[in-house]
């Protein structure tokens, strides 16, 4: 096997924006979506602010009936889809009703059932609609693309929390390498925003209690964050045969070159933050294998980032651990701030900025990253973004537990091939 | 068994359509086909028959769904309805 994977299609939706340019235009400035909740009654809690995405209509991208029919992780995993499906011109080409599709999703409609127990709650069974299983499934978002694109591939779905994205992209590279598709529509989508999510997090201990300005209160690796944020996004990629798209004359973002996880915190029983820096060493060094890279190949990291301090600390810890010394000379940064933590979509957003990033040899800051943590004391790209030359970059997400997936990228054409998968 | 006079029942049934379909209430017609017309599914049906019992307190059987053919059958269906419940 040595097929090689690109990417061809990019799709995003979230407080930053909807579509791929006001996304990574938010991005690259640095610039918040976050802002007060609206979407429920947030007066209970200490974080009263989260990544809502606004001016989302999702009647722009699907009929009025799914419209009002689906719930809001499938409207936002479809609109993505529909724009990276678009935007790698698939509508002409041969053989794509054949491709699978994946998706993550952490918490699917969490925020509709909550609303379907609250009626239940009220009235019993008969006021239970008999569409709630069929649309609050964590597949309800990849069974409506498959219904809409008219795709007779696979309809697979992952719930590996925040890292799905990319496993998402692990799985359809090891359909793609194989050779048992030409091409893999994926993502990830998650809406969050509930009360009871809210709760849960808050619970945790997790969330924000900054007392600014909202756009300021997701601020990973400083010195004054508190917590997360929480957001709600859909973000999709079309992952395509190196050969297939070539032939075609597609747009090619990046090529795959490896993917890891890692769950070492989780076996070792370790408090915060080593149980973070041992599961995300173990993915790093997984996806670098993978991608058959050394240490001294990596130029950029998209790192998780979600502004919990212990987990922020944990992080750095591990890309001390596994890049040494050049550790202080490779510029890491969390896009988190412009869109919340938007779980399993989170990842397939750092995919996104990730292409542009190659593509303009540009930077993307670490907004509101005013004094690090003392024990954040990496280039984290403060405040404002810059030119900086990427040949290959690392993505790592993180997954309750904790986990951590990584992904290797590169700029194509690649300066070397990648093993096989 | 006289058909009651029901308020504002076309706007109701039509909101009910509206809410499940999506499609605006001015694209509605009594004489809309629910399946032909409306593009009405199988769960759309029962959908339907949930929650127009609910907004009109009326209990609905499968039979009875499964003839509806038309908006006007539905406004139909529930003044009979209606009416049968006055009157036992």
């Amino acid at each position: 096997m040595s097929r090689r994977v690109v990417i061809t299609g990019l799709g995003a939706v979230s407080a930053a924006g909807v579509g791929v340019k006001e996304f990574w235009r938010a991005v690259r400035d640095g610039v918040s979506g976050v802002d007060w909740i609206t979407r429920f009654d947030a007066s209970q809690f200490t974080c009263r602010v989260a990544g809502e995405a606004r001016t989302f209509d999702p009647r722009q991208f699907m009929s009025d009936k799914l419209a009002v029919t689906t719930n809001r992780f499938t409207q936002l995993g479809l609109a993505a889809t529909r724009m990276a499906y678009d935007d790698a011109g698939l509508a002409h080409v041969p053989g794509v009703s054949r491709f699978p599709v994946c998706f993550g999703s952490s918490t699917a409609a969490a925020p509709e059932f909550q609303t379907e127990i609250e009626q239940f709650a009220d009235g019993g069974a008969s006021r239970i609609s008999p569409s709630v299983i069929v649309e609050h499934i964590g597949s309800a978002v990849t069974n409506r693309i498959a219904a809409e694109f008219k795709l007779t591939g696979q309809t697979m779905a992952l719930a590996s929390g925040c890292t799905s994205a990319l496993d998402v992209i692990q799985w359809a590279w090891g359909q793609i390498g194989s050779g048992r598709t030409a091409g893999a529509l994926g993502g990830g989508a998650d809406s969050p925003l509930s009360s009871v999510i809210q709760a849960t997090w808050s619970a945790l201990g997790s969330l924000s209690r900054w007392p600014g300005p909202p756009s300021q209160a997701l601020r990973p690796f400083d010195a004054a964050s508190t917590g997360t944020v929480l957001g709600e996004a859909g973000a999709a990629f079309v992952l395509e045969e190196y050969e297939h798209a070539l032939a075609r004359g597609a747009p090619i973002y990046a090529e795959v070159l490896g993917h890891g996880n890692g769950n070492a915190g989780l076996q070792s029983r370790t408090p915060e933050p080593m149980a973070t820096a041992a599961s995300l060493e173990a993915a790093l060094r997984s996806a670098l294998r993978a991608a058959n890279l050394d240490v001294s190949e990596i130029d950029y990291i998209s790192s998780h980032g979600g502004g919990v301090p212990k987990q922020d600390r944990g992080e750095t810890a591990a890309y001390k651990a596994v890049f040494g010394r050049r550790a202080y000379n490779i510029p890491i940064s969390s896009i988190k701030p412009p869109t919340g933590n938007t779980f399993s979509a989170g990842g397939a957003l750092q995919v996104v900025a990730a292409c542009f990033t190659l593509a303009e040899q540009f930077l993307p800051p670490t907004a509101n990253l005013d004094v690090p943590d003392s024990l954040c004391d990496l280039d984290y790209v403060p405040h404002r973004g810059r030119m900086g030359r990427v040949n290959q970059l690392l993505i790592a997400t993180r997954g309750i537990g904790p986990t951590y997936s990584a992904v290797v990228l590169a700029h194509p054409p690649t300066p070397k091939r990648r093993a096989s998968p | 068994m006289s058909l009651m006079e029901i308020p504002d029942l076309e706007d109701r049934v039509k909101q009910i359509l509206t809410n499940r379909l999506g499609m605006s209430a001015a694209e509605i017609t009594p004489d809309s086909r629910l399946v032909d017309d409306l593009g009405m599914d199988s769960l759309d049906a029962v959908e339907l028959a949930i929650a127009t019992e609910r907004q009109f307190g009326l209990s609905i059987s499968d039979e009875q769904v499964a003839k509806l053919v038309t908006v006007a059958d539905i406004m139909k269906l529930v003044q009979q309805l209606t009416a049968e419940r006055g009157s036992a």
